[in-house]
């Protein structure tokens, strides 16, 4: 009988270290809603770099144009220079924030999305959260 | 009383006993071999070396896959005596003679991880150093060192000495091995002017402003594997013809059908996979972030992190070589301007056009590299595999899903068309001429088997 309960101590103990030890389930909800703030906004960023990008272009096809005059080139022209003015900004804004998501995403995966459950788990709620903030479709 | 309570001390201390040696140890892992350190560290470089290849100019996708090829090499030659049955790429890659590389001391201890920490530093730092920010090149500095700390903890000081300067001599001759393949210091001139362009209706001309194509001569810089462009060059593509009776004719007009009626996902899926060089560190970047989470999720060690980035390495260096040579030696008009030609005028691809010849598809090659050496790495030869691509996150792309390699580099492929951007053709044999050169570096280079 003592032999049993010491064994059932023991074993107690050595749950109690091996539970210490385990990494506690992830608050998901407030992971995901952190992700999904910078996330918002690389998805709006994104849209105004693609929206930069087809004016930039559109601009140079009409400048490029055989049939455009010399006045409507020297506007596109113009207009092609501004457009690029603003391009440096939107980018260096997007680089930033692309390492920023980046350095999360390591460290989340490093950390409380270590088992591939709960990285499944996390891409499913970020992508209603996402479609729930109107941030994505 | 007594008795119980050292029982369970006694417990406590034998659950410690179980626990540290797999949970926390701290031990001298001089001389270990490569399967015992983490690979964590390298994967952190090519985390940085993506962010150095975005923010330093003059990267372009030939360029930046050259780049991440080198490094890579570089890790795998400091770790490859650590790995059992690991075998240099000395004597084996093109231009790499058997003696190029230095060698570890007989009977001498060295730590692998140190030693790939310093070749990886040090060869990425000369592969950007003349136009990377400042900050870029501290970066690596400073990543050198703090692993550098983390890794000569409990290391004896010579060993540590020792493995440090190995790994630097590894960097430096690899780095004089890159010197003479054409596209040493090439970030500084892209364009590689003067470029004359080539007269005839089914040349190239330029689809913007810039009026001078990238890289044209990228096709003559030497291969890693000499059979992968000598045997893998893309067949001569469909012959030009305007005729609307024509299968070159008939290539544009499915280019415009598709542009004219793709899905809202359709159109998602050529801006996921276009990886512009101003914010991403290019298609051949995105394959290696992709490797990078495969490693991860799979819990690579050192040993298997370094076969899989030289592995990637020196197969995307070598699609590019060979794409770019069928680019320029074919010297295809893009559809956007054939389409404008000969079908409407008014035609608008959904992403820009980059600025060099068709044919063949340099987005399909590369992906289909990757396909073949995950398949070999991360497979039993079969490519399942379930694949959550984050690695888009950043720049604000959603996860996307795939359950084999072949269907993630098709879907890459396919990308080319929806956006406008490439035929049919140029897809179909860009992922052969891929798929071929990852064969090669699976199958015809010697390999260290069964890592892990």
């Amino acid at each position: 009988m003592k032999i049993f309960s010491k064994v059932s101590a023991g074993t107690f103990v050595l749950a109690l270290v091996l539970f210490a030890c385990q990494s506690p389930k992830p608050d998901m909800g407030a992971i995901v809603n952190d992700f999904a703030n910078l996330e918002c906004r690389a998805i709006e960023l994104r849209k105004q770099r693609y929206q930069l990008a087809d004016e930039m272009r559109f601009t140079d096809d009409t400048m490029l144009s055989d049939t455009s005059s010399e006045e409507t080139k020297a506007r596109m022209k113009d207009k092609l220079m501004k457009l690029d003015a603003g391009k440096d900004g939107l980018v260096n804004h997007g680089l930033q924030l692309a390492d920023t998501i980046q350095k999360r995403l390591d460290s989340l995966i490093q950390g409380p999305l270590k088992q591939m459950e709960d990285r499944k788990e996390f891409d499913k709620l970020l992508e209603a959260e996402l479609k729930k903030r109107g941030c994505s479709k | 009383m007594k008795k119980q309570l050292l029982f369970s001390i006694t417990c406590v201390i034998l659950a410690i006993g179980v626990i540290l040696p797999t949970g926390c140890k701290e031990e001298d892992l001089s001389n270990s071999q490569a399967r015992e350190y983490s690979g964590k560290f390298v994967r952190d470089y090519y985390t940085l070396q993506c962010k150095v290849t975005k923010e330093t100019p003059g990267y372009f996708p030939p360029q930046a896959a050259r780049a991440f090829a080198y490094v890579g090499l570089a890790c795998y030659e400091s770790v490859v005596h650590g790995i059992t049955d690991g075998q240099s790429m000395a004597g084996q890659l093109n231009g790499w003679s058997s003696s190029a590389l230095p060698q570890p001391e007989a009977e001498k201890e060295y730590n692998w991880a140190l030693a790939a920490n310093a070749a990886m530093a040090d060869l990425m730092t000369h592969m950007y150093e003349l136009r990377a920010t400042p900050e870029n090149l501290e970066a690596i500095r400073y990543m050198e060192e703090v692993n550098r700390a983390e890794m000569a903890y409990l290391v004896p000081q010579y060993v540590a000495d020792r493995s440090i300067e190995y790994g630097k001599a590894i960097s430096a001759a690899i780095f004089e091995i890159s010197k003479n393949d054409g596209g040493h210091d090439s970030y500084l001139d892209p364009f590689q002017l003067p470029y004359e362009l080539n007269q005839g209706d089914y040349c190239w001309v330029p689809t913007s402003s810039l009026t001078t194509p990238i890289s044209p001569k990228w096709g003559a810089c030497r291969p890693m594997m000499a059979v992968n462009v000598s045997e893998t060059l893309a067949p001569m593509h469909k012959a030009y013809s305007a005729d609307p009776a024509s299968d070159f004719y008939e290539e544009a007009m499915a280019v415009y059908t598709q542009v004219n009626n793709n899905t809202e996902e359709e159109e998602e899926i050529a801006r996921y996979w276009a990886d512009d060089p101003f914010q991403t560190c290019t298609p051949a970047g995105h394959t290696f972030n992709i490797l990078t989470q495969l490693l991860e999720e799979t819990g690579a060690t050192l040993e298997k992190t370094a076969v899989a980035y030289a592995k990637l390495g020196v197969a995307e260096n070598d699609a590019f070589i060979s794409c770019w040579k069928s680019k320029y030696d074919y010297d295809l008009i893009r559809p956007v301007s054939y389409i404008k030609q000969h079908i409407d005028p008014s035609f608008a691809t959904v992403i820009g056009t980059p600025p060099f010849p068709a044919y063949s598809s340099g987005h399909s090659c590369e992906i289909a590299v990757g396909e073949k050496i995950f398949t070999y790495m991360f497979t039993d030869g079969d490519g399942n595999y379930n694949l959550a691509d984050r690695s888009q996150l950043q720049y604000g792309y959603p996860v996307r899903y795939f359950t084999n390699f072949a269907e993630m580099a098709e879907e890459c492929a396919n990308s080319r068309f929806y956006g406008g951007i490439h035929y049919p053709m140029d897809n179909y044999e860009g992922l052969v001429t891929g798929r071929k050169i990852g064969d090669n570096v699976n199958n015809l280079l010697n390999w260290p088997s069964n890592v892990k």
